[in-house]
Parts: C-alpha cells; sequence; structure tokens
C-alpha cells in the first residue's frame, strides 16, 4: 500500500546524516534494483556499502574536499560509490561516458580529481592516452568487490571500533557537474549538500511522495538522474530500479518494466515520449501501477504531451530546471496541471522575470527567468568571473526567456543564450564552432539548433569555405567526429558563401534558424 | 515461400550505419544510439515490409550486422507465411 505521506524534512543535514537517518528508518527495504538482473540492494545496504566505499577511499588517501571521478553508466555501482563519496565528504565528479576519451581526460585534469572509477575498457583508454593520467588513481569498478558481505573494505563513520566520517558542512561542496568543457572552458557546477538535500526534498514534498517505485532511465551522470531518480525517492522512502540510460532496448521495453516491477513513476525527457510514440507493441502491458511520467531537461511540445496522454493514458508532469540550480526549480501539480506551462516555483526556490536591466517584467510580459533559492549552486568551478556573470545579487540568470501568469505558473518561451538542447542534453554551438574552425578548409562557420521530430533540437552548421575547397558535408561531419562525441556533431551541413552578420559583425543566428 | 537474401538484408543495414570499417561480427552495442537504431528499424520495416515490434528490439537481435541480418530475415519469412 502506499504510504503517500511525505513529512520528512532534513534541516541542515547533509548525505552522510541522510543515509544514517534512512537506513535505521527503512532497514531491510529494498532502494536500488538493478533492471537487468533484478538484483536488490536494501536501505541498510546502502548504508553498508557506501561506508565501504568511503573506507576504501580513505585508504586510497582520500580525504575531504578531494575530487573523486565516477565514469560509469546506470549501473548499482554508480550509486553507491556517489553517495560513499559524498557521505564522507569528498566531491563527486560524476563524468559522461559517452565523452570522448581525450575530453574525459580533460575534465579530471581540470577538476584536479585524484581518483576515478569506471569500467576496465574506459580505463585503458585513458591510460593509453599520450601521457596517460599520471595524477589521477584509476579503479575499475570491475575490480571492486564492496558488494559483497565478505567484502575486503574496512567500513568507516558511525561503527564502533571505526574512525569517525569528517565532519561535512551543509554547505561544502558535494559534487561537480560539468555542462560543457570539450573545446570552450570547462564549466563544472559546484553543488553542495544544501544545494542537493534542499531540491530533492522540495521535488519529494512537492509530488507528496511516499513509497512510490521509480524507473531510472536517465543516466546517473546528471542531475535529473541524481536528484529526481535517486534522492527524492530516499529521501521519500521509495525504491528506484535502474535501467541502461538512453538505450534504445531500455525504451524498447519500457512498459514491459513497468510491468515486471509495477513501476510508479518514471522520469524521462521529451525524446523518450516520441520514441514511445513510434514503437509498436506487441502485447498489452499492465501499466495500472504508473502514476505519472515526469518529463523535463528539454521543453516539451504541447502536440506531443498530448499525442502521448491520449495513446497511452498516462499524464505527464512537466518540471523545469538547470544543473546550476541543482535539478528543479518549478514542477507541475498533479491534479492542477495547466497546459503548456512547466508548473509553479518549488517551496525554497523563487522565480522572476526581468527585463535587460533587471528588473520585474508585468505579470505575462516575456522576459529573463532568474531563481533563487537554497538550489542555486555555489558556483562554477574556478571560474569566478563566469560565476559573477550568471549569479548576480544572489538571483541566477537561466538564460531562458519566459513568463508568469497571475498565479505563478511558469511558461518557457525562449533561449537567451546561444544553447542547443538535445534530447536534455545542452551542446554549445561555440565548442562545435571551434572544431569547424580548425579545419583548413573552413573560413567561417556558425553553428544553430535547428527543430527535430525527436531530439528537439539538433546542430546545423553553416559553413564558408576557403577558395577551392574540395571537402564535402559528409567530410566535415566525419571530422566534427574525431573531436566531439557523435552525439554533438551537426545532423547537417549547409554551404553557403556568406554568413549574415550585424554591423558588429556579430552572425545573426535567428535569420540562419530561420532558414527554410 | 522465399528465402529472403541474406546479403541483400546485410547490404541495406551497412548502407544505413554508413561505416565501411564495420565487420559483420562487431557489436554495435554503445556504438549506435538510440534514435539511428530507431531509424534502422524504421528503415528494414519500409525496405522489406516488415513489422518490428518493441519486444523483439533486443539486445539479442540488434548487437551485430548478422544478428540483425538474421532476425530481420525471420521476420521477412514470417511475413510471407502469413
Amino acid at each position: 500500500m502506499m504510504e503517500n505521506q511525505f513529512s520528512t524534512s532534513f534541516p541542515e543535514k547533509t548525505i552522510n546524516d541522510l543515509i544514517y537517518i534512512q537506513s535505521r528508518k527503512y532497514n531491510e527495504k529494498p532502494f536500488l534494483i538493478s533492471e537487468i538482473d533484478s538484483k536488490e540492494i536494501t536501505y541498510f545496504e546502502v548504508d553498508v556499502f557506501t561506508k565501504q566505499v568511503a573506507g576504501h577511499l580513505k585508504g586510497l588517501g582520500i580525504s575531504k574536499g578531494d575530487v573523486v571521478g565516477i565514469l560509469l553508466d546506470n549501473c548499482i555501482e554508480f550509486p553507491l560509490l556517489y553517495l560513499g563519496v559524498l557521505r564522507m565528504g569528498a566531491v563527486a565528479l560524476p563524468l559522461n561516458i559517452s565523452l570522448k576519451t581525450r575530453d574525459i581526460k580533460k575534465l579530471l585534469i581540470h577538476s584536479g580529481a585524484k581518483v576515478l572509477f569506471g569500467y576496465s575498457r574506459t580505463m585503458d583508454d585513458l591510460l593509453q592516452t599520450d601521457d596517460g593520467l599520471p595524477q589521477v588513481h584509476c579503479q575499475s569498478v570491475e575490480s571492486l568487490n564492496f558488494l559483497s558481505t565478505e567484502s575486503i573494505y574496512p567500513t568507516y563513520g558511525d561503527d564502533i571500533g571505526t574512525p569517525a566520517f569528517p565532519e561535512v558542512s551543509y554547505d561544502d561542496v558535494a559534487e561537480i557537474l560539468y555542462t560543457s568543457g570539450t573545446t570552450g572552458r570547462p564549466k563544472g557546477v559546484m553543488l553542495s549538500h544544501r544545494n542537493l538535500m534542499v531540491n530533492a526534498s522540495d521535488i519529494a514534498k512537492t509530488l507528496r511522495l511516499g513509497d512510490e517505485r521509480f524507473m531510472c532511465i536517465l543516466p546517473l551522470c546528471h542531475t535529473n538522474g541524481q536528484i529526481i531518480n535517486l534522492l527524492a525517492p530516499f529521501m521519500a522512502g521509495g525504491s528506484v530500479v535502474l535501467c541502461e540510460a538512453f538505450s534504445m532496448f531500455s525504451m524498447a521495453k519500457f512498459w514491459q518494466t513497468i510491468d515486471r516491477f509495477k513501476v510508479n513513476i518514471v522520469d524521462v525527457v521529451p525524446s523518450v515520449l516520441s520514441i514511445l510514440l513510434r514503437l509498436k507493441l506487441k502485447q498489452k502491458w499492465d501499466t495500472e501501477s504508473l502514476k505519472y511520467i515526469i518529463c523535463g531537461a528539454a521543453p516539451l511540445p504541447l502536440g506531443l504531451q498530448k499525442s502521448f496522454e491520449e495513446r497511452f493514458g498516462h499524464n505527464i508532469v512537466q518540471e523545469y530546471g538547470l544543473t546550476e540550480g541543482t535539478c528543479v526549480s518549478s514542477i507541475d501539480n498533479i491534479g492542477s496541471r495547466r497546459a503548456g506551462s512547466v508548473g509553479r516555483a518549488l517551496e525554497n526556490n523563487a522565480i522572476r522575470i526581468v527585463d535587460d536591466k533587471g528588473e520585474n517584467v508585468a505579470i505575462g510580459d516575456m522576459g529573463e527567468v532568474i531563481i533563487h533559492g537554497d538550489n542555486v549552486m555555489l558556483g562554477y568551478y574556478d571560474e569566478p568571473e563566469f560565476t559573477r556573470e550568471t549569479i548576480r545579487g544572489e538571483w541566477l540568470y537561466t538564460g531562458d526567456l519566459g513568463k508568469l501568469d497571475d498565479d505563478g505558473y511558469l511558461f518557457i518561451l525562449d533561449r537567451k543564450k546561444d544553447i542547443i538542447i538535445k534530447s536534455g542534453e545542452n551542446i554549445y554551438p561555440t565548442d562545435i564552432e571551434n572544431i569547424l574552425i580548425k579545419h583548413p578548409e573552413i573560413a567561417e562557420c556558425a553553428v544553430v539548433g535547428i527543430p527535430h521530430e525527436i531530439e528537439g533540437e539538433c546542430p546545423k552548421a553553416y559553413v564558408v569555405l576557403v577558395e577551392r575547397a574540395k571537402i564535402t558535408a559528409e567530410e566535415i561531419i566525419q571530422f566534427c567526429r574525431e573531436y566531439l562525441p557523435n552525439r554533438w556533431c551537426p545532423e547537417s551541413i549547409e554551404v553557403v558563401s556568406s554568413l549574415p552578420r550585424t554591423a558588429s559583425g556579430k552572425v545573426r543566428k535567428r535569420e540562419l534558424k530561420d532558414l527554410p | 515461400m522465399v528465402a529472403p537474401d541474406s546479403s541483400r538484408i546485410k547490404a541495406v543495414i551497412k548502407e544505413f550505419l554508413a561505416d565501411p570499417n564495420l565487420t559483420d561480427e562487431q557489436d554495435l552495442n554503445h556504438m549506435v544510439d538510440s534514435l539511428d537504431l530507431l531509424d534502422l528499424v524504421l528503415s528494414v520495416e519500409l525496405e522489406f515490409s516488415i513489422s518490428i515490434f518493441s519486444e523483439e528490439i533486443t539486445l539479442k537481435n540488434f548487437q551485430t550486422i548478422n544478428s540483425i541480418a538474421s532476425f530481420v530475415s525471420s521476420k521477412i519469412l514470417e511475413a510471407s507465411v502469413v
């Protein structure tokens, strides 16, 4: 029976406190369930295994404030390593496994990571790069046996006779999440224990979470995976079925998995809904357990929402947020959804719509969305200037354009920043442009996001070639693939004689976006 | 009943994947992203007049060019019997 009695708040508590409290409260109740092999990890085991992770890290010389990288897909080890790092006051650095080896290396070096956990195949690739990774201790996850009751690792923390965890404050850095950084300067969003705890707690309260079972098909290296799919259910006493992230195979058995594990809530990005609409089902799966689907990280077209809800009969709850705001800033409330809106601000988060001078615009008028609250990041790692540009007077300038209605419902209308959002992933056109311009046959270039039926947006490059250039569009895409993750590469290339520019020489990207 | 031409099926798959270096037994998992895989499914459906169901999009059926060809071949046979 559903409890639906979210009454627990964790004022001034860190992740270590949270694990201590929840493991004693829910003890033998399963928290993590692997979709692949149905392996279950209870709340009690989360406590034990994360202490073993902490003990192991201590043995490796890691102490409070040291950065520990995690380069894994959605497997049981990911959340245990992540929570173990946070418990002992170290800083987690979740990395996207789809990044190129050289970019992973760049982020490890930039963050000053001391240890990296990953699959042995990835470790081998990293160590085989030109100068290896001399400053990072690489540990393959296959060599860890902390998931065994006969673990060789000492525990660490609150057990009698073991050393106590370092004192971690609510405002210490808990993790660094890189939102970009392939060719431009890496931007590492620093989130504190306060950020994580408050945002997850606000989500759990707003959705009135109890012992619901989540299905996690979003990558745990992203904030949605960590906050909505991991910490919010952990705070509420729920459970999480971990599926391979963004895999077609996971999506192909989406309804089957809901039926198999009697899932109550799934968090997706719009492209997942598009894919599900395109797939044909052989049989009818029992999805009665599903209460609703949370959708965020990218704009959800109203038509897509309607088509999905009509075909499958399950409601979609929209959320809005960004990594710099930890995860969620506003969310629909069940039973009071408003068409086209991304809901109202969370409890510990205020939203304003302002003009270019930072003054409030009238209700219903469009302006930049700015947010304030305990979910606003500490700043960008090692980027004080960029942090000052983004957080002004305690308000985070999101770069999104939107409006609020009389009842405080937020509507996202456009984007101020030059970003392409492809299936919820932020892609910075400058990262692609910086690669394109390296090609000797490309004189000028500009990358814009063009609408894509499933992914929301995709990069398209407009290029001006040098005289007598012979390069083809396909060769340009191939060139990009050598330096960029495949998902960031332009879907199409258009050769033009010149780029439209303003009087000051800036490319008029809006004009390019409006081209047929 | 007409036996499906395996080389033609493989040619269609290879043309779609557009990577001349791929071998028939190479593991495509983690090489082909979810949307490419969806497009591949839709392409072979159209090309061979078959219906591929969600439940059939499994690692076993889509791991290598050989396994995709074998699966598509069985779907063509199934369609011709119906």
